[in-house]
């Protein structure tokens, strides 16, 4: 069995699908079990999504272009 | 001892062949196809977005200058990163922060959270996504830069755990107890705003958890699966 504190310390692995198997298996059923461990792993998973929708998936057109803009001013002449 | 990186199959190294050559269309293609990560990385690191802006345009102007010292033997992905997290600290430099990627108070430690109370259902329905987006980037904001720039590079940048590992020339269980922590730390600042607040109600849904446990036979979310 599990403790709270080693369901913890494997929770980014957990999250990220980077434990084997058994110990996959072993955390669900611990929380399954512990309260206080499934909102920590079911508010640390949705922390992610939402860090992750929180800025722009690229910049702004206008950055891009000033950017190139900027590049195009060191290349060579005719390239 | 830091990761030995792979760049086989890198999809990038025809461009750069060409790119080393003086082939200007070739360098553009690579802007094009690493623009957004750099920006968010930048943007993740330091906030304001003209300060992410000079950051970009400061990444690729000396990726250009010095393409050719590119090794090979690590992804250009990774080699372009740390130019991105080396313009943005230099950002952060010029203001308030101290900057020290190197575990300044104990990463080793364990975090534990302290507020463990399920949060609303919908938040998006309690803020607008503005001020979610706000929230969350003052809490990123919030974070000790070397907390911070791992998270960034993990779950806005969505680098993989070697390529986040290599960029910040750490070793993976080192990158991992960062990143757990910052996760954690991050958590702990939305809970503040996303909790629900402790009542009758969740005792009663607690109460069912227990219960849940005793006869053991209910099913738990799987993983997040990330893609890679």
């Amino acid at each position: 069995m599990l403790e709270c504190n080693q369901v913890l310390s494997e929770l980014s692995n957990y999250l990220d699908d980077e434990v084997s198997l058994e110990l996959s298996q072993a955390i669900a059923q611990h929380l399954v079990r512990c309260h206080r461990c499934w909102v920590i792993y079911n508010t640390t998973s949705r922390t992610l999504e939402i860090v992750s929708d929180a800025l722009p998936p690229a910049p702004p057109v206008a950055v891009s272009e000033r950017l190139h803009a900027r590049l195009r001013k060191l290349y060579p002449a005719g390239s | 001892m830091a990761l030995k990186g792979s760049n086989a199959g890198d999809q990038d190294l025809p461009l750069i062949d060409r790119a080393v050559e003086g082939d200007a269309q070739a360098f553009e293609e690579l802007v094009k196809r690493h623009e957004a990560r750099v920006y968010r990385t930048a943007l993740g690191i330091l906030h304001k977005p003209e300060d992410a802006e000079e950051a970009l345009q400061d990444t690729f102007l000396n990726a250009y200058q010095h393409l050719r010292e590119f090794r090979r033997d690590s992804r250009f992905t990774t080699w372009l990163t740390r130019i991105a997290i080396n313009a943005a600290l230099n950002k952060l430099r010029g203001q308030r922060e101290a900057i020290s990627l190197d575990a300044t108070d104990g990463s080793n430690q364990e975090f534990m959270p302290q507020l463990c109370d399920p949060w609303q259902e919908n938040p998006e329905h309690v803020y607008a996504r503005k001020e979610i987006q706000q929230i969350v980037h003052e809490a990123i904001q919030e974070l000790p830069p070397d907390y911070r720039v791992v998270l960034v590079l993990r779950d806005i940048s969505e680098l993989d755990t070697v390529q986040t590992a290599e960029a910040l020339g750490l070793t993976i269980a080192a990158m991992k107890s960062r990143l757990l922590r910052a996760r954690l730390m991050v958590r702990e600042k939305l809970a503040a705003r996303f909790g629900k607040k402790t009542g009758w109600k969740s005792r009663w849904i607690r109460a069912g958890w227990m219960i849940r446990g005793m006869v053991a036979g209910g099913s738990v979310p799987l993983p997040r699966r990330k893609a890679e």
